[in-house]
């Protein structure tokens, strides 16, 4: 039996925070269960993993999948958990991820992350980040594919396709990152452009150019398949172009269904849920030199960011949401238009999953620049270079596949070592 | 007796407390034993295991919230931030301690969650054996299996 208190302690004085006395004063009775749920869903990954060897029950508990959803899904309503990973390349073609927390008053700079592609591959490519598993992909092909869990330094490698294209193959391929939430299952879609056919199609030209063929990976299932490709459209990036509600979103082109040009510029996703491709139209914009466009989540909804939206006005940002009311026409509402920054953004441009915007300058400088109090923070990642930055918005978490292995670290001397025995540099 | 609209609560040790049954019902347990009973809408709360420094507490954190929820101008999001933060800040750990229990069998769910995340801010970064102090927990692995666990996450130590 639990000792009682006594009525003591009820005349003490104020006490400070320090650990023998937490102790001191919890221990003396048990906290009911959901208290102790409540609180563990609370904690960062790393005290998680050390608590593992509290006890017996605890380690079951963290273990369990109800419990790593539950932790999943608290630390990403905590803005404090809100981060954005980032990839960048050096000037010795080395591939550097960092991990940048937005709002935490501890860690005001990037933190390096160890890279799961321990071998010198030259072109790697951060496909997407959901629930705390990163994505990764390796160009030209997309075969190598990694999901990552930065927090738990653990990776899997996703078996190759058994896709054989024999002659005939493909231009590019392209990769999408999502999850569905029914099935709790992370999906990779790799779609493949293919060449032109010459022969005759009855629904005209251009779906003899516009080719894709796709397959899906699913991690529940550990295995590739086919999916079909209902109407013609080629994707313009080697990767999603945004992940919004866990669906990966391409700016790809399609024949124009109005005829006044041959093509059309939609954004294609891939329903995740259903397994096949759907389109939504972009917003029109009038286009001039100077102007960005990027699409984005922004605070849980697929939105586009519009930089230097005229030649006037060239460091502020419009931000337009993507309505899907089901309603015919377009569904781009322009909500806010947010500056004068002080900074032109330039490169890379994402945003945190509270909409904290992250952005390059001409010189190549990153910063974050917060709508809400119109304040802008610069800062470095080491050796990066300009233009050479992707990010995605990041919260961590303890969600593992089966499969995962250790990220060991392959430092940048014996990178760089390799890379010479290849020849390579 | 409570004039119309309010209620009143008493504490275990005898305190009683006249608070607007908006301020009251923030506690869904207040809430459910109102809509179920009339007559605890005329009498008198008993609030069993709760003392009166501690109802006091409860009190002060639910009128501010429940005046919030009513008027947004006057107490903005930024004003109750700025508050909780207070509020928890000032606790000492008896209180704490014995506020994540009344406000667990009160079911006032906003002020269980702030402070389950103040308790995960304190121990976030305590060691194992710290931690089974402060929970009163006992440690039942053998010093083999722990090293096993230890094993598998290097990194976490």
């Amino acid at each position: 039996m639990p000792p009682k208190r006594n009525a003591s302690q009820n005349d003490r004085k104020p006490i400070k925070t320090d650990f023998t006395l937490i102790a001191a004063t919890l221990s003396d009775c048990n906290l009911p269960k959901p208290i102790i749920l409540s609180i563990l869903t609370r904690l960062p990954v790393k005290s998680l993993h050390r608590f593992k060897c509290v006890c017996m029950p605890w380690l079951t508990l963290i273990s369990s999948l109800n419990f790593i959803k539950l932790h999943r899904d608290q630390t990403s309503q905590n803005p404090q958990n809100h981060s954005l990973i980032i990839h960048s390349i050096d000037g010795d073609n080395y591939h550097k991820m960092s991990l940048l927390n937005i709002n935490s008053t501890e860690n005001q700079q990037p933190i390096n992350l160890l890279n799961p592609f321990s071998a010198p591959f030259l072109q790697m490519e951060l496909v997407g980040s959901l629930h705390g598993l990163v994505c990764l992909s390796c160009l030209p092909l997309c075969q190598n594919i990694v999901l990552w869990n930065p927090a738990l330094n653990l990776c899997k490698a996703i078996p190759p396709s058994s896709r054989n294209w024999g002659e005939n193959s493909p231009l590019k391929f392209s990769i999408g990152f999502g999850y569905d939430e029914m099935t709790d299952d992370f999906k990779v879609v790799r779609i493949a452009c293919l060449r032109p056919t010459t022969g005759n199609y009855t629904s005209g030209p251009s779906s003899q150019v516009l080719r894709s063929d796709a397959e899906v990976y699913s991690a529940n299932s550990g295995s590739w398949k086919r999916v079909s490709v209902d109407f013609p459209f080629v994707v313009g990036h080697t990767r999603n172009n945004v992940i919004a509600k866990g669906v990966p979103y391409w700016t790809a082109l399609i024949p124009d269904p109005s005829r006044l040009r041959k093509y059309c510029e939609v954004l294609v996703w891939f329903d995740v849920r259903n397994e096949m491709f759907k389109h939504v139209l972009i917003p029109e914009l009038e286009r001039h030199s100077g102007i960005g466009v990027r699409f984005v989540e922004w605070k849980g909804t697929l939105a586009c960011l519009v930089y230097s939206p005229t030649k006037e006005r060239v460091d502020f940002v419009d931000v337009l949401v993507y309505n899907d009311d089901g309603k015919k026409g377009c569904c781009w509402e322009k909500i806010s238009t947010h500056g004068p920054i002080g900074l032109k953004m330039e490169g890379s441009v994402q945003c945190s999953k509270d909409g904290v915007i992250l952005a390059e300058t001409s010189e190549g400088t990153l910063f974050l620049y917060d709508p809400l109090t119109n304040g802008v923070r610069k800062f470095f990642i080491a050796e990066a270079q300009k233009n050479s930055y992707e990010a995605f918005s990041h919260t961590e978490s303890l969600v593992c596949l089966e499969g995962m292995e250790q990220v060991v670290e392959l430092d940048k001397d014996k990178y760089c070592s390799i890379m010479e025995d290849l020849g390579i540099n | 007796m409570a004039s119309k609209g309010n209620l009143t609560l008493k504490s275990c040790n005898g305190k009683e407390f006249i608070v607007e049954e908006k301020v009251a019902v923030m506690s869904t347990t207040i809430k459910n034993m109102v809509d179920v009973d009339d007559s605890f809408a005329q009498g008198v709360i008993p609030i069993i295991g709760v003392d009166g420094k501690i109802l006091a507490k409860l009190i002060e954190y639910c009128k501010e919230h429940a005046e919030a929820d009513e008027d947004e101008e006057v107490k903005s999001e930024e004003y109750l931030k700025k508050f909780d933060e207070k509020f928890v800040d000032e606790l000492n750990l008896n209180d704490l301690y014995d506020l994540l229990k009344a406000s667990n069998y009160l079911e006032i769910t906003k002020l269980l969650n702030l402070l389950c995340q103040k308790v995960a801010s304190m121990i976030k970064g305590k060691k194992p054996e710290e931690i089974r102090r402060i929970f009163n927990i006992k440690n039942d692995f053998t010093p083999e299996e722990e090293e096993e666990i230890n094993r598998q996450n290097p990194w976490a130590f």
